[in-house]
Parts: structure tokens; C-alpha cells; sequence
């Protein structure tokens, strides 16, 4: 089932926080993940396609249906919850089974499916647990089971795993990912952590004050991004400014650096952007491009690797090493620096999914 | 500290000693303990059909007092919490609490002027004092329902029952009443103390044919002391036994919903 935003604005009253004009669209089997700050608008996309807020403008279409003017309760959407809000006077197969029971499927079939469901989630043989008795990872499971077994037409993630222990995360991310493939169904995984979303998505889309920024595939995301802000907000970034000086040669206070500069005229303003692991720690006497000599004023020690800050002569860097041994110059490869606009882009980008 | 617990419990304690005391008394007048030893007052109050009559009318006020409370008590303080707009929510709580405020006397008058007129001749009806005791404990029905409506997060789980494709009354009956059953409960057990123990607007409101036991126990106060005692003690012993009962139901009824879990490890 596809899933299309169309021109939706949605501003709470009294405030210019929302979602302004939003287009956006995901194929069938998609798992599309929403970022952004908070404030950002992310909620409230969740929210118009649930079916609990209502769009002042434009149309929401789910498999080309104009669902906009449907109550959430015949929209036919699975979702979970952040806080999982599985019902607490019920067992983990009457919460799986609630969806069913609403549907008027009859009892031994409704506990079947809800077997299978919990099954599907790795959680068979908990049917009569009680959800007080459950872990965190576990009551997730069952949130998903319950979003999943009345096999609803798309499957809504709202920040699921933030409740969860940093450690469960990681695995957790992997098991829901694991589950929405085998269910093939499209899913819009809000989230504020864009960790999770690089890793789960096939399309992360970045909304900020309302407006779409960019759609595209994880990998594309975090080496093009479209502009300054999106790339602060994914990932660490070196974000220095700078002038185009000549073809290869962009002016900035750490002096003039070499890189690829097709497609911009000569004294265009623009933004350098590397990220702290393309910066080499090198040999000062080393013949490089971009050496830049200097001194580590801070250093992160972040077990697989280190993060410091590195102080040369004009400005500072961001950098990532996985060696433990003293810094005294740095390099910039050509090729991991991408210039981008000084200004945020005023263009939204977005990149049609590619069938992998 | 112990010292202080032990006056504090003599002091709750005392009254209530003294009045068995008393009920065994042979004569109370003029001293500090009755004198003589009977039983007498107890045949008494069982030959009295004025108390049996009365303790019947508490009874039948009392269960009718509860199932109205709870008929409009739960709607009242689901529409309350559900409201979104919090001057609304304000207003409501204060509304709910002005019962409790202002003097049973004055709620008392307010009835007989209302109700002693030719157009609204009710005055000493069964049903009147039915009301009187609605808009007495009320508040307190509703007060502990929306208190654990706030703990419980209903909101989001309404939320989820909607996303799951139940509609309102759907979410009401499954969702909802589950969830503050024991609120429920808790708030019904102290509408029931405060129904039984109600004197001043039953005093002035009920007729004489429909007197509750309170208003008859101040009645039996100008007779016989022995007898009020008497008649006091068995009124204070069932209130016991009452809340014996309800507590124990309210446990059980926890630790069934807890053991229906069961496969615990």
C-alpha cells in the first residue's frame, strides 16, 4: 500500500509549530523513516496520517484513497506507540486479539491469529501473561503484534523504541525491521534518533520548522546532504565557510583547501562540509593536500573511536581516529569535502526509492 | 511516639467504648458510668420495628445513592478528564467540589423551600432524600475517579483502542470502565460511609416514614440513653462488618486480576 502526503498543513492553533505544505510519498513495503528536531513537525505528520489530527489543507492517500476526512478508528493503520499503551487490565493475547475482537472475528480464530502474531514477534507462549509482568523489549513486541495482526494497511512507528534501554535499542531496531519485511508492509517510523533511522530505513526523510528538507536512502543522506542543516543534523559534520577562489582552490580561515569545485562559479560563497572521519591524522612532515598543523584541544575517548577537536592555525576541526597515538597535523582529502550552499536550500530534495 | 499513638487510639476509641458500655448500662443519669448490668436494651431495639424500618430505609438509600452516583458520576468525570481545554477542566473540578463547600444546612433549606411548594410537593419523599444524599457524596465519587484517570495515562490508551478500530462506546466499555474499576470501587465504598452516616439533611429533608437510621438514633437519644447506645453499637458494628466486606471484595477482586495472569516465573 502506498502512502501519499499531499500539500498537507496542519499548524496547531495559536502557533506556527505543524506541518507546512508537506508532500511526501512512500511505495509499497517501504519503511520510511521521519527525523528532525523537535518541533520539527514529525509527530504531527504521524498524527495526519493516523487520522487524529485533521488537515487544514491538502489531501492524505493511502493506496490512492483519500483517507483525509476518515476517523483514525476506520483508517485501518497499525501503530505503536512510544509508551507502547498496550491496555493493562488485559493479557498480552487479549491485547493481540483486540483488533480482531473489534472486527468481530470470532474467538478461536481471533486466538489463533493472535498466537501466530505473538509468534511472529518471538514472543509465542506469552498469550497469558500479564502485561505488568513484561520487559520493556517484551511489551514491545507486543505493541507490534497488536499494530500487526488485524494486517492493517500500513504500519505507523512512533518514536517505539525510546522507551527502551540503550543496548535493546540496537537489537530492537533489527527485529522490527526483520518483522516489517516479513510482513511486507509499508511503515512510517517517526523518530528522533537519526542512528535508528540511517540504520532501518530505505528512506529517511528530514523535516525541520514544518517543511520537508530532504528524501533520500540513508547512505545518500549522510554524503549529500542538500544542505547545512540537514547535514548538522545527520551525523557529526565540519561545516566552514569559504569562497571559491579558482577550479579545485575554495578560500577559507583555515586557508586555501583543494577540492572538487564543478558547478560553482568562481567567488560563489559556499560551505565546506567533510565529516570528522574523512579528517586523516597524519605525519606533520607527510606531502598531502589540505595539511593543516596543529594541536588536539579536546579529546572524546568513544571506545571504538576517538573524537577531538583539532586546533589549526585559522579555525578548528572536528575529527575521528581510531589510532590512540598524539596528533600533530591533520589532512582533508579533496574527495570527502563537498561544498554546499551557504544558505539553507530552498529547494526540497528528494530521491525516488530505488528497488534494491 | 508510642505514647502519642496510644492517646491517639484511646481518644478515636473512647466514644465508641463508652456507647457499649453505656448499652449494657442499666441507668445512665447523672454519673460518670451507667450503674447496673442488662441486657434489656438490646431486646428492645429488636422488639423496636422503628429501627428496623430505618435501618431498611438507609439500606435502600444507601445502594440507590450508590447507583446513581455511578451512573452519573463515571460519565461526569471521563467528560472532565477528557476535556481539552484546561478553564473547562478548572471549572468542572471547582463545580464538582462546591457540594462539599458549602453547609448541609444550607443544602437542606435550599430542599425544603424547592420542594415544599404546591408546584413541587416532594418534600419528604423517598426519592428526595435519594437526591439530597446524590449531591452530598458525588463529588467524592468523582474526585477519586478523576484522580486515578490522570495516573493512568487513559488518553494514549484511548488512543491506541481508536488506532486499533474501536469506536467511543467501544473504547468506554473496554478500555475505560477496566481501567478505574477500582477507583470505582475505593469511590463507592466512601459514598457508602458517608451515605450511611448522613444526619443533618436527612434530619430535615426525609418524611417520617422514610427516616434513616441516624435521624431515628437522635430520636432514640431523647428517650432511653441504654436504648440509643444499644442501638448505636449494632449500627456501628454492621457499618464494621460493611467495611469489612467491601474491603475484603475489593482484594479479592485484585488478587483475582492479578492471579489471572498466571505462567508467571
Amino acid at each position: 500500500m502506498s502512502i501519499r502526503f499531499e500539500g498537507v498543513t496542519h499548524l496547531y492553533p495559536g502557533s506556527d509549530l505543524g506541518v507546512r505544505d508537506l508532500t511526501l510519498e512512500l511505495s509499497s513495503g517501504e519503511l520510511m523513516a521521519v527525523i528532525g528536531p523537535s518541533g520539527s513537525g514529525k509527530t504531527t505528520a504521524l498524527g495526519l496520517l493516523a487520522g487524529f489530527l485533521k488537515p487544514q489543507a491538502g489531501r492524505v492517500l493511502i493506496d490512492g484513497e483519500d483517507v483525509t476526512d476518515q476517523p483514525a478508528r476506520d483508517r485501518n493503520l497499525g501503530i505503536v506507540f512510544q509508551s507502547h499503551a498496550l491496555f493493562p487490565h488485559m493479557t498480552c493475547g487479549a491485547n493481540v486479539a483486540y483488533p480482531l475482537k473489534v472486527r468481530g472475528v470470532s474467538r478461536g480464530e481471533r486466538e489463533t491469529r493472535a498466537r501466530e502474531a505473538l509468534d511472529a514477534v518471538g514472543l509465542g507462549g506469552y498469550a497469558d501473561r500479564r502485561v505488568a509482568t513484561l520487559s520493556g523489549g517484551q511489551s514491545q513486541r507486543v505493541a507490534l503484534a497488536r499494530a500487526l495482526v488485524f494486517r492493517p494497511r500500513a504500519l505507523l512507528l512512533d518514536e517505539p523504541l525510546s522507551a527502551l534501554d540503550a543496548g535493546l535499542r540496537v537489537s530492537m531496531r533489527e527485529e522490527i525491521r526483520r518483522v516489517q519485511r516479513d510482513f511486507g508492509i509499508t511503515t512510517l517510523h517517526v523518530t528522533h534518533d537519526q542512528e535508528e533511522a540511517l540504520s532501518m530505513a530505505d528512506r529517511v526523510a528530514v523535516l525541520r520548522d514544518g517543511g520537508l528538507r530532504q528524501v533520500a536512502p540513508p547512505l545518500e543522506l549522510y554524503d549529500h546532504p542538500v544542505d547545512r542543516e540537514v547535514a548538522a543534523f545527520v551525523g557529526e559534520a565540519n561545516l566552514i565557510d569559504g569562497e571559491v577562489r579558482a577550479p579545485g582552490r575554495v578560500r577559507t580561515a583555515l586557508g586555501i583547501l583543494a577540492c572538487e569545485t564543478s558547478g560553482w562559479d568562481i567567488g560563489a560563497p559556499v560551505t565546506l562540509f567533510f565529516r570528522p572521519e574523512a579528517v586523516r591524522a597524519v605525519d606533520p612532515g607527510e606531502v598531502v593536500s589540505n595539511l593543516l598543523p596543529g594541536a588536539v584541544t579536546r579529546d572524546r575517548f568513544m571506545g571504538s573511536v576517538r573524537r577531538y577537536d583539532f586546533a589549526a592555525a585559522g579555525g578548528s576541526v572536528l575529527g575521528e581516529t581510531r589510532s590512540r597515538d598524539g596528533i600533530a597535523a591533520v589532512a582533508l582529502p579533496p574527495e570527502c569535502i563537498r561544498l554546499l550552499p551557504r544558505e539553507a536550500a530552498s529547494i526540497i530534495k528528494t530521491t525516488e526509492r530505488t528497488e534494491s | 511516639m508510642r505514647l502519642v499513638t496510644v492517646l491517639y487510639l484511646a481518644y478515636l476509641v473512647l466514644p465508641m467504648a463508652l456507647l457499649a458500655v453505656g448499652s449494657l448500662g442499666d441507668s445512665w443519669t447523672n454519673s460518670l458510668l451507667p450503674q447496673g448490668m442488662t441486657s434489656r436494651w438490646y431486646t428492645d431495639w429488636a422488639e423496636d420495628p422503628t429501627f428496623s424500618r430505618a435501618f431498611l430505609v438507609s439500606l435502600k438509600v444507601v445502594c440507590a445513592t450508590c447507583l446513581i452516583d455511578a451512573v452519573i458520576g463515571l460519565p461526569l468525570a471521563y467528560a472532565v478528564h477528557a476535556s481539552a481545554h484546561r478553564g473547562v477542566q478548572a471549572v468542572a473540578r471547582l463545580a464538582t467540589l462546591l457540594p462539599i463547600a458549602v453547609p448541609e444546612l444550607v443544602l437542606a433549606f435550599g430542599f425544603i423551600l424547592a420542594f415544599s411548594s404546591d408546584r413541587l410537593p416532594w418534600l419528604g419523599g423517598f426519592w428526595l432524600l435519594v437526591a439530597a444524599h446524590v449531591v452530598l457524596t458525588l463529588p467524592y465519587l468523582v474526585l477519586t475517579l478523576l484522580s486515578d484517570m490522570g495516573t493512568l495515562d487513559l488518553g494514549i490508551l484511548e488512543r491506541a483502542g481508536e488506532s486499533l478500530g474501536a469506536g467511543f462506546g467501544r473504547r468506554f466499555v473496554d478500555i475505560v470502565l477496566p481501567s478505574v474499576r477500582h477507583a470505582l470501587m475505593s469511590g463507592l465504598i466512601l459514598v457508602t460511609a458517608i451515605s450511611i452516616g448522613e444526619f443533618q439533611v436527612s434530619n430535615l429533608v426525609s418524611g417520617f416514614l422514610n427516616r434513616t437510621y441516624p435521624v431515628v438514633l437522635l430520636q432514640a437519644f431523647y428517650g432511653a440513653t441504654g436504648l440509643a447506645c444499644a442501638a448505636t453499637v449494632i449500627l456501628l458494628a454492621l457499618a464494621i462488618l460493611a467495611a469489612a466486606a467491601g474491603a475484603l471484595t475489593a482484594r479479592v477482586a485484585g488478587g483475582a486480576a492479578h492471579g489471572a495472569g498466571g505462567g508467571r516465573a
